[in-house]
């Protein structure tokens, strides 16, 4: 069977069971207490100074930056409901979910729309309110980072939206949970000529949120708390695959794994992500890239890019103190005109504070170091607003 | 990297680290790690608490803080009690949240007395 094949039976047999739990969770009583909603939403506002670059504005999106999201989200009874979220970050007014959920039990739910796919434990908290500096981990970096443009961000930037369905649930045991994802999505999107993801084709309202290959990317993701006195022990593993490009040629793999320990309300969280992403050679690979063909006379059409972050949060009354340690690698040949090499890293220290304000208000203020391989280290200094309504 | 020049804040972080891991330590080995400090603050015999009541708020602070901050429980506005259990079904029904289906209540117990005081939450 062919691997397009494959693919669209895939999708079909997705599609007949969303359609079996729709029914089912329809057929079900709904609970008397009829419709509800809720309205709720978040404002980050943040300033960024890099005191040892001239200009930082070169390097990224220096000065006063704000994230604002605003969400609805509407109860159909106990077994559906749906939510729409939109934001507005450095890129504009953009809708971060549009989806319905079908909830038949604990064990299986179906969500489809737009939505965040499950990949990794960072994204529940992508939302500004919900995580204590003003960016994100490197592996998760969405255009916060300095040298985005050079490292075209993360490995997965978050909040990564994606249009389709997942079905996926809660098993819970005497002492812990399992739970699961699947989803088919339409995945991410680059020209026929591409290198990397382009993000912002991959995001953007202007391409109508429509699939560019008529090919879904798969993945899904399997994770386990175990509850040990006053200790959660959380582990996971995701994973992601598809074709980016309109020719479906350029195929990824995504695989991620994390682990992360709560105590009362202090955690540490470490999570490692790993994509291999295969390029366009073009014509003329020789004035494409800046690397030749290796010692086997071919030129890799692929290149790795991997990326961590290990931190420790904890709470001291109203102040909360965090520490992170990050980094992002990259393996495989560049274009021609990249400032990157073929192995290029950096490294990040990162020192956070965040205290509760009155009103639901909570000052961020983080200093972090850059250790660039490519490129002089900086410091970069925040200190921003974050509130939640 | 590039550069041979010194990182003192890089070497000032990491101090902070274990600085941060230190109190750490010292809080867990207090028992205390916020539980009173921060969250509900719910202290049994005092304002018509219970014993059940403090284990019902140290189970909300664990379940709620899974994705999120505390404070966005502790700032909510919640004008009716029977606001809390909505709240809490539809945090339940979230994919992922760990809450279970018996833990409803507990959770809402919690929230009302926090929201409403000790005569709400009975």
């Amino acid at each position: 069977m062919s691997p397009d094949r494959s693919r669209r039976r895939l999708f079909g047999a997705g599609a007949a069971l969303v359609a079996a739990a729709a029914a089912a969770a329809l057929a079900s009583p709904a609970r008397a207490d009829g419709f509800s909603h809720n309205f709720a939403g978040s404002v980050q506002i943040d300033y960024l100074s890099v005191p040892t670059e001239k200009y930082p504005a070169r390097q990224g999106f220096d000065g006063a930056t704000v994230e604002l999201s605003l969400k609805l989200a509407m109860d159909f009874g106990d077994k559906v409901s749906s939510s729409v979220k939109v934001c507005v970050a450095c890129h504009g007014l953009e809708v971060g979910l549009a989806s319905f959920d079908l909830r038949v039990a604990d064990e299986l739910n179906v969500r489809v729309g737009r939505f965040i796919p499950s990949f990794g434990s960072f994204p529940i908290r992508h939302d500004p309110a919900n995580h204590r500096t003003s960016d994100k981990p490197l592996p998760y970096d969405m255009g916060r980072m300095l040298r985005l443009r050079e490292w075209n961000m993360g490995v997965l930037p978050t909040p990564w939206v994606e249009s389709g369905v997942e079905i996926g649930g809660t098993v819970f045991a005497s002492s812990g949970q399992l739970d699961y994802a699947v989803y088919a999505v339409s995945g991410p999107k680059a020209g026929a000529d591409a290198a990397d993801f382009d993000f912002i084709r991959s995001r953007s309202p202007d391409r109508y949120y429509i699939d560019n290959n008529s090919e879904p990317s798969v993945g899904g993701r399997l994770a386990g708390t175990v509850e040990l006195g006053p200790v959660s022990v959380m582990l996971g593993a995701s994973a992601m695959t598809g074709r980016y490009d309109p020719d479906r040629h350029l195929a990824f793999f995504i695989a991620g794994a994390d682990l992360g320990f709560q105590i009362g309300q202090a955690f540490l969280r470490t999570e490692y992500l790993v994509r291999r992403t295969e390029m366009a050679l073009g014509e003329d690979p020789a004035t494409r890239f800046r690397y030749g063909p290796g010692e086997d006379g071919e030129v890799d059409n692929f290149f790795l890019k991997d990326g961590f972050y290990g931190e420790l949060e904890v709470p001291f009354g109203d102040l909360e103190a965090l520490v992170r340690f990050d980094g992002l690698r990259r393996f495989g040949n560049v274009l021609a005109s990249s400032q990157l090499r073929s192995r290029s890293a950096v490294l990040r220290y990162t020192a956070a504070l965040a205290y509760r304000l009155p009103g639901g208000l909570r000052l961020k203020a983080s200093a972090e170091q850059y250790d660039f391989s490519d490129f002089d280290d900086e410091v970069a200094l925040h200190l921003g607003i974050a509130g939640s309504f | 990297m590039r550069t041979d020049r010194r990182r003192p804040l890089a070497a000032a972080l990491m101090a902070a680290a274990l600085v941060a891991v230190a109190l750490v330590t010292g809080e867990l080995a207090t028992g205390g790690c916020g539980s009173e400090s921060r969250g509900f603050g719910v202290v049994p015999g005092k304002g018509g608490a219970d014993q059940s009541l403090a284990r019902a708020c140290r189970l909300t602070e664990r379940r709620c803080t899974r994705c999120h901050p505390i404070d966005r429980v502790l700032d909510a506005h919640v004008s009716d009690p029977a606001d809390w259990e909505l709240y809490v079904s539809r945090m339940r029904r979230t994919p992922g949240s760990g809450i279970r289906a018996n833990e409803e209540a507990i959770l809402v117990r919690c929230l009302v007395h926090h929201s409403f005081g000790a005569q709400a939450a009975r």
